[in-house]
């Protein structure tokens, strides 16, 4: 998206809605004189018969009897008495005269076309029609500009080439220019659009082209805006028409595709938890990389950028490189997003948008059914030596369904899940203005989980003032109010207790009562668990949150070129969460028709949490801009501090008289069942602030060297005092070429600039709050006199010296514009990353740190080179408009240091070492299968006491035992290849877009329910059929024999899967509805719309096939979700 | 103009400000610099120390690694795969969580004399924390062998990567250290701040002691050891009245009995053995080292007793994930007291006759036997009306949960626990050593010593008529070899299900001769079990040699 100067207007939204405000005679006309066609008139006589009509309406009569087109500029028209008139069957010019009798205006008849024009002061009413175009030396000029879709453009600029005489045009496009010489060459201009050369005449229909890289382009970049051709840095805008009208559940999600080198997980998740996750350029370090995110200044959580609605978006930025990002210096090593959201301007605007939607899941757990999982079960028995579970009754009783209530065939996923739930988003805003402008937006998106009873509303209040209170000040607010949350009736269930659900365990009865046989035998243990009823009958939940985000800002200009600015922001966060543990009747067994005690909830709970986070920033910069002759300078100094706090509280208690109670006071007060002695109440508190100074300078020489520096010094809370601070500078320098002379006759190229830049960045994200804190641990540690003891034990080893991660970037880009449509951005990084922070990995066991308490280190450094293509055409044939667009992204990453040693000790799933990348699998290979004895009697020992079937792990040194020492590097778990590829054609009101993403070369471990058979006591997956058995003795079976035991779960390639795609992201299919349906209905426009999110996908791995392979779980879990919806926009 | 002025204002000030307020420090921790001041201090740190104690029912699963239990579950534990004798590095026995406490120990001792504290108690603290370090490096010991053997806190946690100790090395650290401090130590605690029960005593130190002295066959301390914990006033648990509860299983269908006087020690020896373990009978002069456990009406709440949920069956809302194997029901004594000789497995599995009616045959096998068969394990067709009236357990296979073997823990299952189905949550305290173990440790070690004598058999008999049994047949077992076989089999049945057995086929060497292949009821094959030599000792985790090059000698020693 590009950022046009807001007192103009931006194509596709706002122009068309003033465009649309004219009234509707006018449009008529002005339809009508596009369609001119001089040929087909012959002159009839008009016969008219009004009384006090309006002069539209009367010339309206006229056109229609004349077949002449009628044009005016309507400021003109707004002048025009009411015309009286009875003529029969006279002259056109007889009735023309007649109308403009004593009218302010007059007329002139050129070409077929009756043209109304201001009455010269001097002249009297015309008397006299002029049947052919003057040829004077000096002319009046009329015209319209229309944009790519035929409709007019207003406030486009309209100039006489080499003189000071110029106009704008109007809201329809309109323009006259009067007394003009009749070679003069008019310079037609308008941001976003390429600027045109036509020749004066006398009536002009201009047509101007859009320019994605207009000279004019304005971009969004660190605390203020800058020229894109003047860009020295690696910045991405985002084209926002792609990120409206979707049915995504985040802003983050809507991103997916639109940026190369910007990386989208859409995690599946249930209501609120599925908003994505944003990586930019790779993975820099070995913990976490979010980027950070700035929302009209303000730095702002992952949390509160995902949740603003695309249609509030103006502008989206992403700053890749040191030289764009430096300046927010230490947390802006994994990329910036700046986002702008809309301000208003001129008339009141009124639109809407809204669309309701279909989720349905992308992919659901594939498991067997019962007989299935009966047979494997029997297997895996019979595989261990022992007997069949089930026998030949009890097969065919699950086969035929013959007593559904012994021997079900339960499938869960159906019980628990809706098939398809709503989604829906109502969005209005106002926005206008002149000296204080306006933009306010209301949304209500509103989204129903595929479990029943959970439907998530969010709420969002957007409202951006500006004022300019005089030549000199101006002030502003963004203020920013989002709720979302849900009321559940239901109990939220862990879907863990889903996937361990089998299908030979009866959810409920044929009497009505809960399920409480599996295969055939009373079963307390899981009728306890039972997730539907637990759902059902288990308690209820509700969750808020309350997002404000708000700045007051001010820019003083003392004289032109200073400005003065400060800003003060306040971010909070209230999250509240309720849940009530009801106690529920045992269920009654089935055969025995008696009691299961311990299926009984016997003390219902309360459990109420509560959040709060707050964020402050004030922020005071300076910027001075001048031109002397060809040296353009600017200079921008600042200082801002932040601080952030987060506190949280839980309290519970238990034995409420009922049910239904819903405050904390109503439980019991018996010690065990409050705060007292059962650990019910938890709380914490974590504050960090950032101090900084920043300062940028800018250097152009005649628009053609560009040269930019920028520093920053940051002071972290989280550092140990004297390793707080550290500077981060950064400089680049551009080229265009495109403006030396030498270019000037190369028609083909229309833009080049070669951009050049290096700087220093830190990163703070993997430290804790107070990791160079030495602290202790406090809380119970163990029950002595027979109740919890306080005590205290050492904790996280603190690191005093802890100090930045600091990331160096170098960075060269070519921008292009070719053949006037054919826009390439090519950047190609190289970015090191040193002094990583990370929990040390290389802590013996021996020192007994914990989970969580290796102490933070600096150790390492990681390498990232790699690069990023887009490239963008535009194309037209007749009325058919289309655009291509490309984005990929490779990434070549690898550890360079790791202090020194060779490698870090394996961690979980990884190691990292010299010279591989970052996310690297470390575990046995898995060679297939064990066809039989004599296989695994020549193969090396493995400790599994492995039979014919078994995973056969590879010896990698030879020695004849397979140990640590056989553990390799299987691959990778980060997408380092990723490309997008994006559709959009037009076509008369109609318009389609697709929106395709594709990673490859990527693995992902997948083990638990996820791909291993009867894991934690759950059912098997279909994929499993394809096993290795005694008849099908084929090495490279889809999964080993089947066993109930872990025989084959030691960490081997073997269960990593091909985590590869290409997904269509979204599918738009809109029309808008012709401008002369709506006039009827006084709506200025509308567009109707069907769109889908995530329809297709093609995916690497082809032997589990039901995993989400961009967002794989080990556990199970939500799903993720594909949505289909239809939407419109109005305009008002 | 004043607005903008009023703005920036605000921002400078703020920004002026800023140097002081980027110091943050943690609320929820206390700061090392300045802790280690006062005696309160310095007990809470001890408190952290006995978190050790914590959880000691997971010791459960030692006898799933061994032959009296099956887990059927591998992701709970490491039991199911070290009895499968599917053993490598992957798997973890509890070295890293030790040296958690190790780590914790060493910054106690190195940092308590900074305190102001009474002198005495420091004293005291001191020992409790030693003898913990001990205890510890003991198990450390007795899973893995050489290990580590770090006894000073460190400043740079890369020091500890240092080579192990041979075993004996680290045992003699154990015992020495144990000897230096017992005479700091009381022989009970009143309760309150800083006296709480549960912590450790004078009798605590030597029953550690004498474990640790029997299982490395230092006989004579072992028996000096016990017998200072035998003259410390500790006592078995006797109920000496029976409640209608007592007797609500009617096991006259089972036992002969003689007179009312051989029903009432029968029914007497049954709830004292069995109600030791539950909740109402915490604290008694048996226990000598407990891990306490309350309940919190909340499932998965981290202090609560997880045998109620590991050991009962799905009908009882448990898992049945540690359940006993016929090698333990077949070494319950006959009701005399004299070793039970089992019908073969095939004509078992035809008495028993799955998923049809037992043969009333079957029975017979249950017919006069030990107490303590009664009272430990359930078989199909007991009774447990105190559990719930009407209650018998059946057993058709596996499947849903179900026991895997045929049999069901019944020992450390209390009744009032089971009531509801919050899984983990029962009360009851676990031991750790009761005397019961000192008594048959004092009677092997002195056996081994001196052969048989009237002190070991008064041990025995002792224990033996806590459970309604007859003393030893002197006569018989007459000789150090007939009463060792009398010990080890009194010690498999006493203290099946504490974790003792691990130890025991392992220092008595029969691990090869026990580790067979379990059948159930029904002669299937419960799990397929195979044993090699290097099973003795455990092998170091992959994740401590991937950090400690000095292990990788001692794990290729070791076999692995």
């Amino acid at each position: 998206m590009k950022i046009y100067d807001f007192n103009l207007y931006r194509p596709g939204s706002i122009k068309h809605k003033i465009l649309l405000s004219m009234k509707l005679t006018i449009l008529f006309l002005f339809v009508a004189f596009l369609h001119v066609n001089a040929s087909s008139f012959a002159q009839k006589n008009i016969t008219l018969n009004e009384k006090n009509a309006s002069l539209q309406k009367v010339l309206k009569a006229i056109k229609s009897q004349s077949g002449f087109n009628v044009f005016f500029i309507q400021s003109d028209l707004k002048k025009s008495k009411a015309v009286s008139i009875d003529v029969k069957d006279v002259s056109l010019a007889e009735a023309l005269n007649q109308c403009f009798k004593d009218q302010p205006l007059t007329y002139s008849i050129q070409a077929n076309t009756i043209v109304v024009k201001e009455r010269p002061a001097n002249v009297a009413p015309a008397n006299k029609i002029e049947q052919e175009t003057p040829v004077n030396k000096v002319i009046d000029v009329i015209g319209t500009i229309l944009d790519e879709i035929g409709k007019g453009i207003p406030g486009a600029s309209i100039k006489v080439k080499g003189k000071e005489q110029g106009t704008i045009s109007d809201e329809n496009g309109n323009f006259k220019l009067t007394s003009v010489t009749d070679d003069a060459i008019l310079v037609i201009s308008y941001l976003g659009y390429q600027s045109k050369e036509v020749k004066a005449a006398a009536s002009l229909k201009i047509t101007l082209v859009p320019q994605s890289n207009d000279l004019n382009e304005v971009v969004v970049v660190a605390y203020g805006t800058q020229k894109k051709v003047n860009l020295s840095g690696a910045v991405n805008t985002v084209n926002t028409k792609t990120l409206v009208n979707r049915p995504v559940t985040s802003l983050t999600n809507a991103l997916q595709g639109a940026v190369p080198g910007v990386a989208i997980k859409s995690a599946p998740g249930d209501l609120g938890a599925d908003l994505g996750t944003i990586n930019v350029r790779g993975r820099a370090n070995l913990g976490s990389s979010s980027p950070l995110f700035v929302v009209d200044g303000v730095v702002v959580t992952q949390g509160d950028f995902a949740r603003i609605n695309p249609n509030d978006v103006a502008a989206i930025s992403v700053l890749k490189d040191a030289s764009a990002s430096s300046i927010y210096g230490a947390r802006a090593a994994n990329g910036v997003i700046l986002v702008t959201t809309k301000r208003g301007n001129g008339a009141p605007v009124i639109s809407y948008n809204a669309y309701y939607g279909r989720q349905s899941a992308t992919y659901l757990p594939d498991y067997t059914n019962g007989y299935d999982y009966a047979i494997l079960r029997n297997e895996a028995e019979t595989n261990a030596g022992r007997t069949p579970l089930y026998d030949a009754t009890a097969l065919d009783a699950i086969r035929s369904q013959s007593k559904p209530d012994l021997y079900p065939n339960t499938d869960w996923y159906s019980l628990i899940l809706r098939k398809t739930a709503p989604m829906m988003e109502h969005q209005v805003s106002i926005s206008g203005g002149d000296k204080t402008k306006y933009y306010l937006s209301g949304t209500y998106f509103g989204q129903n989980s595929l479990i029943p009873g959970k439907d998530l509303k969010r709420y969002s209040l957007r409202a951006n003032t500006e004022t300019q209170v005089s030549d000199k000040f101006k002030i502003g607010s963004n203020l920013s109010f989002i709720r979302d949350g849900y009321n559940n009736d239901n109990l939220e269930i862990g879907f863990t207790g889903v996937g361990r659900s089998i299908p030979l365990s009866v959810a409920q009865q044929s009497n009505g009562q809960w399920g409480s046989v599996t295969a055939g035998k009373e079963n307390a243990t899981i009728a306890g668990q039972n997730p539907l009823r637990l759902l059902q009958d288990g308690g209820r939940t509700n969750y808020n949150t309350n997002r404000f985000v708000g700045n007051l800002n001010g820019t003083y200009t003392p004289v032109k070129g200073l400005d003065i600015s400060g800003l003060f922001s306040y971010n909070s966060l209230n999250y509240f969460n309720s849940s009530f543990i009801n106690t529920i009747d045992p269920v009654t067994g089935f055969i025995t028709q008696k009691p299961l005690t311990s299926t009984a909830v016997l003390t219902n709970q309360l459990t109420e949490r509560w959040e709060s986070s707050q964020n402050l920033l004030a922020q005071a910069t300076a910027g001075y801009e001048k031109n002397i002759e060809k040296h353009y300078f600017k200079i921008l100094a600042g200082a801002s501090y932040e601080k952030a706090q987060n506190r949280t509280l839980i309290v519970t208690r238990k034995g409420f008289p009922n049910n239904d109670l819903n405050a904390i006071e109503g439980g019991s007060t018996f010690p065990a069942n409050t705060t007292v002695n059962n650990n019910g109440a938890n709380g914490g508190v974590g504050e960090s602030a950032l101090a900084s100074v920043f300062a940028r300078l800018n250097y152009a020489y005649a628009d053609k060297y560009l040269f930019e520096a920028s520093a920053r010094n940051d002071a972290s809370s989280r550092f140990a005092p004297g390793h707080r601070a550290a500077w981060y500078p950064s400089a680049s320098v551009a080229w265009r070429i495109s403006q030396e002379d030498f270019m000037k006759n190369l028609t083909v190229v229309n833009e080049l600039k070669l951009r050049l830049s290096a700087g220093k960045l830190g990163n703070i994200n993997n430290v804790g709050n107070y990791d160079f804190y030495d602290g202790l641990n406090v809380g119970t540690t163990v029950i002595l006199d027979e109740s919890k003891q306080d005590g205290v034990s050492p904790g996280k080893l603190a690191n005093p010296l802890l100090s930045w991660e600091k990331l160096t970037t170098y960075n060269a880009g070519l921008d292009a514009t070719l053949f006037k449509s054919l826009t390439l951005q090519l950047d190609v990084f190289s970015r090191i990353t040193k002094d990583i922070l990370l929990p040390n990995p290389n802590i013996p066991a021996e020192a007994g740190l914990g989970s969580g308490e290796s102490p933070s280190v600096n150790l390492g450094a990681v390498k990232n080179n790699g690069f990023e293509l887009s490239l963008n055409y535009n194309g037209k044939i007749n009325d058919f408009g289309y655009s291509i667009g490309g984005n990929v992204s490779k990434i070549w990453n690898k550890v360079t240091d790791l202090g020194g040693a060779n490698e870090t000790a394996p961690s979980g799933y990884y190691i990292n070492r010299i010279g591989q990348p970052v996310g690297s699998f470390y575990m046995w290979q898995a060679e297939g299968l064990f066809v039989n004895q004599a296989d695994i009697n020549a193969h090396a020992k493995q400790a599994n006491n492995p039979k014919p079937g078994d995973i056969r792990y590879k010896d990698q040194d030879g020695n004849g035992v397979i140990d640590g020492n056989d553990r390799v590097i299987n691959g990778n778990d980060v997408p380092y290849f990723t490309y997008g590829l994006n559709l959009s054609a037009n076509y008369k009101g109609f318009d389609f877009s697709v929106l395709t993403q594709g990673v490859s070369n990527v693995k992902v471990y997948l083990e638990a329910e996820a791909s291993q058979a009867f894991f934690n006591g759950a059912g098997v997956k279909n994929y499993v059929l394809d096993r290795w058995t005694t008849s099908n003795p084929d090495p490279n079976a889809a999964y080993p024999r089947v066993t109930s035991d872990t025989q084959n779960f030691g960490m081997s390639s073997f269960w990593l899967f091909d985590a590869s795609y290409f997904r269509v992201k979204a599918l738009t299919l809109g029309y808008t509805i012709p401008q002369h349906i709506l006039d009827k209905a006084k709506i200025k426009g509308l567009r109707v719309y069907a769109s889908s999110n995530n329809p297709f996908t093609i995916r690497g791995d082809k032997r589990l096939k039901d995993f989400d392979p961009e967002a794989p779980s080990q556990r199970s879990a939500y799903p993720s979700l594909k949505t289909f919806s239809v939407g419109l926009n109005l305009t008002l | 103009m004043k607005k903008f002025i009023y703005i920036s204002l605000i921002a400078f000030v703020v920004l002026g400000g800023c140097k002081k307020s980027i110091d943050f420090v943690p609320q929820d921790k206390l700061s090392a610099g300045t802790f280690w001041k006062t005696q309160n201090d310095v007990q809470l740190a001890l408190n952290g120390c006995y978190g050790y104690l914590a959880n000691a029912f997971n010791y459960a699963y030692d006898d799933g690694a061994a032959d009296n239990a099956y887990c059927q579950y591998p992701w709970e534990s490491n039991a199911t795969l070290v009895s499968a004798g599917s053993i490598d590095a992957t798997l973890d026995a509890g070295y890293n969580g030790r040296y958690t406490f190790i780590r914790r120990y060493n910054y106690f001792l190195d940092n308590v004399g900074k305190a102001t504290m009474d002198e005495t108690v420091r004293k005291r603290f001191i020992a409790e924390v030693r003898v913990l370090r001990a205890f510890t490096y003991y198990e450390l010991a007795h899973y893995f062998g050489p290990v580590p053997l770090l006894k000073a806190s460190y400043t740079n946690p890369e020091e500890t990567a240092v080579a192990p100790t041979p075993a004996a090395g680290v045992i003699q650290f154990a015992i020495d250290e144990i000897k230096a401090v017992e005479a700091d130590l009381p022989a009970s605690y009143a309760g309150g701040t800083g006296n709480q029960t549960g912590r450790i005593t004078n009798g605590a130190a030597w029953a550690i002691l004498t474990r640790i002295q029997l299982e490395y066959g230092k006989y004579n301390d072992a028996v000096a050891s016990a017998q200072k914990v035998m003259a410390a006033g500790y006592q078995l648990f006797r109920k000496t009245a029976l409640t209608a509860n007592d007797t609500k299983d009617d096991y006259s269908t089972l036992v002969n009995f003689a007179d009312d006087a051989a029903k009432q020690k029968f029914y007497k020896g049954l709830a004292s053995y069995q109600q030791q373990f539950w909740t109402a009978n915490e604290g008694s002069k048996e226990a000598i080292l407990v891990s306490q456990n309350i309940q919190e009406n909340q499932s998965y709440a981290p202090y609560g007793n997880g045998l109620r949920t590991l050991l009962a069956t799905p009908n009882m809302g448990g898992w049945a994930s540690i359940t006993p194997i016929q090698a333990l029901v077949d070494a319950y004594w006959k009701g005399d007291g004299t070793a039970f000789t089992p019908p073969t497995p095939e004509q078992r599995a035809i008495d028993f006759n799955i998923k049809k009616t037992p043969s009333a045959n079957y029975i017979n096998e249950f017919k006069n036997r030990d107490t303590r068969l009664y009272a430990s394990i359930l078989f199909p067709g007991a009774t447990w009306n105190e559990y719930k009236d009407g209650y018998v357990f059946t057993w058709s296979g596996p499947g849903g949960g179900e026991s895997y073997t045929g049999y069901t823990f019944k020992k450390y299952l209390d009744p009032a626990s089971l009531v509801s189905g919050l899984e983990f949550d029962a009360p009851q305290d676990y031991s750790i050593i009761r005397y019961a173990e000192i008594l048959l440790a004092f009677a092997e070690a002195k056996n081994e010593v001196s052969g048989p004598d009237a002190t070991i058999f008064a041990a025995i008999n002792d224990v033996r008529d806590r459970a309604g049994m007859p003393p030893v047949d002197q006569t018989v077992n007459n000789t150090k070899e007939k009463l060792r076989e009398v010990i080890r089999n009194e010690r498999r049945i006493e203290l099946a299900g504490e974790g003792q057995r691990y130890f025991d086929i392992r220092r008595w060497n029969i691990a090869a001769n026990v580790m067979k292949t379990p059948k159930d009821i029904a002669n299937v094959i419960v799990q397929d079990r195979i044993w090699q030599t290097k099973f003795m000792l455990m092998p170091y985790p992959q994740a401590a040699l991937d950090r400690n090059a000095n292990l990788k000698a001692e794990q290729s020693a070791k076999g692995y």
